[in-house]
């Protein structure tokens, strides 16, 4: 009883300690001191509870391992503070965002909805936690007073120590707590009050752990050795059963998980952060904590299981007994106090954050949205947000009291702490998701944390309210209607793993599945994409010191400004005006109309104490937003269809122009082809000039030196004259033919024939030179053709001139020529083979082009123009057809050409 | 900026460290055995980590400030 009279004069002092120091800090201003990392490592320590400063020794009693995970956890966990805490930092600091609800809202479009849901369950989820910190302090103190917990947990209202510690609670809260309208400016009385309390409960912890294993034993070993004569130490350190080893995987996770989405956690580590480089520190300094606050719990445990045997007593206060039992009055004190401290520092943490989020979240939204204050705005509508936060605050710790007498003394400390763990772990993909996923969307996150409570609520909470007698416990063991796959504790038939990994499982697997699903196949609002980008891409939007949250639509700068006179009070809204026209060099009295910048910067005053959805709703009444209606959305929408269109068009026209150039090249090259050719052609018919003129020119000389010749030379000569003036006039003929063909200036005269009529012209034309060879020629010309309708004189000039090559070539005596007409479907085939040397294949295309003869002179060759082929081709390219050679060497050649039968009509 | 992704990557590769050696099956190597007095080897084995990954993760805190 000495010990429960030191114990509330320690506890009174201890406050009295705090509220001193707390009001100091505020009426400071800047203390330099909490602007330390190392003070924001210890502040994060708030993580640990009285759960942990009493519950890791009852867990430990029955594993000896397992409370490590609730640490290892969030010792992982801190390694990604640069990545994961810092963007949270940055981010609620750029955008004045001052809960994790308030995060989440902002990030899914200023959703009231989202906002509201994640409140909802944070009070859910965690009012019990908190009303286990009481049970943990008035228990405790119980124990002082060597009371039982039953005792305890039974005495009347004013008896209990609960309620006399909820009341102090709730005053410090109010006091430190709520002292400012902005939330982003922290509470550093609050800070400091965190901060001495894990300071004493680490202090507590190691000095009960030193007093007992060197003072009452004589080192660890000895422990070890003591305890393990009273129980088989290898059942407490050994991972063989697969619960301790899944629990182990998942409770890790689960802890990892919850170091950023605890609302006490979100609070010391985001909002009270003081710069955001200290994540770099904490980020080794906060594990360090957790090791040194859980080096002696395995010696207090089996300490603890030496003194006092397996499960006599409750073993979440071996921690207590044990130097009670030793008479360390001193230390037995500590601990009081450190665990009373642990409390301290969770549920003013905690509270102030769930106040927060319940009036900037819940409370405030739907007022607004109900129409409250009304048209008459005379209302300090900040004294009114924290006149509504207090009165959440206030709440929150009514209802945990009320839990606390009425519920939570069916299970243990540790069972409440974890189940809290899982219903804010709902939170973790909507917040990574929202952080690094620009697709992750409102009805996505609405619908992944709805799923993941309501598997929490089925798998948690039902089956502690069915072993209350609350609900009918057949129903929990049955499945609902029989359907075993539905059993609360063996969801879709999964068995073989503690409650609390069944809940984690599923109830992530769910909240995913959901988040994701409808993330991906559900439209996001225009609002809500904005926030996305916002806030996935927050570096480069603090890097270029813009905001690109611009308000669409109007207001009057009168209206805004009647707003913020409201809100902050005349003289602070001014202040506030000037600094801000200052800075954008804007003059708001000139424009009655309010620059869309005065609009966010009213929207980002109003959300620092507000939340982002209030400060929304606010402007909106104000300033008509123009939400981006269908018209717009339309006329956007046909502007770029007009742009695609106007792009498609310059697509084809330059299309066109790369057609039109490559054609023009193909152009010029066939002319420069062409001018090759002309200048291949005038060197050639000059060489062809030349050479007889040459010869007509010294034998005319000879001739004329010569009167005397004989008579026989002359002759000689004469008749060389004639012949080469004969080929001369026969090659400018020719020259002339093919280039009235080549210049399109030859004309047809067409004239209805027979072949036979023409054959026998050939025939005539060629007889002399035919017997002089002694050549045989065969015509076979087909029954019935058709009469041609062609040039006949074109027509004979180009037979005689095959006929007349074929002569040359075919051998002296037993040359044979087969001339064959017939008729191949609706054009005739004149064919003219010889039994001659035939032609190379390389030759044979060749022989077709003017000069080509002359050109190669080792071809063997009798005397010829070489334009005779060339004329052939344009005869009969002229008519329409086409004139070919087949031939292979000694096989003789076949020159053989077409003509379209026409109608008799056309000639008329 | 070089300095700060390499400090990110450092980092994560601690991460997936401790991740690896506070899991099963590292975990099973330690599970039921006692050193000749009676120590549980898990628990030396899990607080000897425990306290490395805090050094080591001490150390690159440090390196990064000093590098830039």
């Amino acid at each position: 009883m000495v010990e429960a009279g030191w114990g509330i004069a320690l506890a009174l002092g201890y406050w009295v300690l705090l509220f001193v120091l707390a009001l100091r800090v505020e009426r400071k201003g800047k203390a330099q001191w909490l602007r330390s990392p190392y003070v924001y490592a210890l502040s994060l320590a708030v993580y640990c509870s009285a759960w942990t400063f009493y519950g890791s020794i009852g867990r430990a009693s029955s594993f000896g391992l397992s409370y490590l995970p609730v640490y290892l956890g969030p010792t992982i966990g801190a390694m990604l503070f640069p990545l994961l805490l810092r963007r949270m930092i940055l981010l609620c600091k750029h955008y004045q965002i001052g809960s994790l609800a308030d995060l989440l809202s902002s990030r899914y479009g200023k959703s009231v909805a989202v906002g509201s849901v994640v409140t909802l369950i944070s009070l859910i989820g965690i009012v019990p936690y908190i009303s286990l910190q009481l049970k943990a302090v008035s228990e405790s103190f119980g124990l002082l007073m060597l009371e039982s917990p039953f005792e305890t947990a039974t005495k009347p209202v004013f008896e209990d120590t609960a309620f006399y510690v909820a009341l102090v609670l709730l005053a410090f809260t109010w006091l430190f707590g709520t002292r400012r309208g902005n939330m982003l400016e922290g509470n550093p009385g609050l800070v400091s009050a965190v901060v001495v309390d894990s300071a004493i409960k680490l202090l507590a912890f190691l000095i009960v752990g030193i007093a007992v294993t060197f003072w009452l034993y004589e080192g660890p070993g000895d422990i070890l050795q003591q305890a393990s004569a009273r129980l088989d130490l290898r059942q407490l350190f050994d991972f063989s059963s697969t619960i301790r080893r899944d629990d182990w995987i998942w409770i890790s996770f689960l802890s990892m998980g919850a170091l950023f989405v605890l609302p006490r956690q979100f609070q010391v580590a985001v909002i009270e952060n003081t710069q955001v480089a200290h994540v770099d520190k904490a980020l080794w300094l906060f594990p360090l904590y957790l090791l040194l606050i859980n080096l002696f719990v395995t010696p207090l445990t089996l300490a603890g299981i030496d003194h006092f045997g397996g499960n006599n007593f409750s073993s979440d206060y071996f921690i207590l007994e044990l130097p009670m039992s030793a008479g360390y009055s001193g230390v037995v004190l500590l601990v009081f106090l450190g665990g009373f401290a642990a409390a301290t520092g969770m549920v003013i943490v905690e509270t102030t954050a769930l106040g927060n989020m319940a009036a900037n979240n819940l409370v405030l939204p739907l007022l607004l949205k109900a129409g409250w204050p009304g048209s008459e705005r005379d209302h300090n509508l900040s004294r009114w947000a924290l006149n509504i936060r207090r009165l959440a605050i206030g709440f929150i710790i009514i209802a945990a009291y009320l839990y606390y007498r009425n519920i939570s003394h069916w299970s243990s400390l540790v069972s409440i702490g974890l189940i809290s763990f899982v219903s804010v772990i709902q939170f973790l993909p909507t917040l990574i998701g929202g952080l690094f996923w620009k697709q992750a969307s409102r009805k996505g996150a609405l619908a992944g944390m709805l799923a993941g409570f309501a598997i929490w609520t089925y798998t948690l909470i039902l089956p502690s309210l069915a072993s209350r007698g609350i609900i009918d416990a057949q129903w929990i063991e049955t499945g609902p209607w029989n359907l075993t796959w539905l059993k609360p504790d063996a969801l879709f038939g999964l068995e073989g793993y503690s409650t609390i990994t069944h809940s984690v499982i599923w109830s992530l697997f769910w909240n995913c599945l959901c988040f994701v699903g409808f993330s991906l196949f559900s439209g996001q609002s225009i609002e809500e994409r904005n926030q996305a980008k916002l806030f996935v891409d927050v570096q480069d939007y603090l890097q270029q010191q813009i905001n690109p949250n611009e308000w669409q639509g109007n207001a009057y700068t009168a209206d805004v400004r009647n707003l913020l006179h409201n809100f902050m009070g005349v003289a602070q809204a001014e202040q506030a005006l000037k600094g801000f026209a200052k800075k954008h060099a804007l003059d708001l009295e000139a424009n009655p109309i309010a620059d869309p910048r005065l609009l966010a910067f009213a929207e980002r005053l109003l959300a620092g104490t507000l939340g982002s959805a209030s400060a929304r709703i606010l402007l909106q009444s104000v300033a008509r937003e123009e939400e981006f209606g269908l018209t717009e959305i339309m006329g956007i929408l046909k502007e770029s269809q007009q742009v695609i269109a106007l792009n498609k068009e310059l697509l084809k026209k330059s299309t066109e122009l790369r057609k039109t150039r490559d054609e023009l090249s193909i152009i010029n090259q066939r002319l420069q082809k062409q001018d090759e050719v002309r200048n291949d052609f005038l060197s050639t018919v000059t060489h062809e000039i030349r050479t007889p003129i040459t010869s007509i020119r010294a034998l005319s000389e000879i001739l004329f030196d010569n009167p005397d010749l004989e008579e026989a030379d002359r002759q000689q000569y004469l008749q060389v004259i004639v012949r080469d003036t004969e080929r001369l006039s026969r090659l400018i003929t020719q020259v002339l033919d093919l280039e009235r063909y080549d210049s399109g200036r030859q004309k047809l005269t067409l004239s209805r024939t027979y072949w036979s009529d023409i054959i026998e012209d050939c025939r005539a034309s060629l007889k002399g030179l035919q017997e002089g060879k002694h050549v045989t020629l065969e015509v076979m010309i087909s029954a019935n053709l058709p009469p041609l309708i062609a040039d006949t004189d074109k027509i004979i000039q180009l037979l005689i001139n095959l006929l007349g090559n074929a002569l040359k070539f075919v051998p002296e005596n037993s040359g044979v020529i087969k001339l064959k007409v017939f008729l191949q479907q609706d054009f005739f085939e004149i064919r003219v083979e010889d039994n001659g040397p035939g032609i190379e294949p390389e030759y044979q295309q060749l022989i077709f082009e003017k000069f080509y003869q002359t050109v190669n002179q080792g071809l063997k060759k009798p005397i010829g123009s070489g334009l005779g082929l060339a004329i052939c081709q344009r005869i009969v390219q002229l008519h329409g057809g086409k004139l070919f050679v087949e031939s292979e060497p000694g096989q003789g050649a076949c020159f053989c050409f077409t003509l379209p039968v026409l109608e008799t009509v056309i000639v008329q | 900026m070089k300095f700060h992704r390499l400090y990110l990557q450092r980092l994560t590769a601690i991460m997936a460290l401790a991740i690896l050696l506070f899991n099963f099956p590292m975990l099973g190597i330690v599970s039921d055995k006692f050193l000749d007095n009676g120590w549980p080897v898990s628990l030396l084995y899990l607080f000897a980590v425990w306290a490395l990954l805090i050094l080591a993760l001490a150390l690159i805190s440090r390196k990064r400030r000093a590098d830039g």
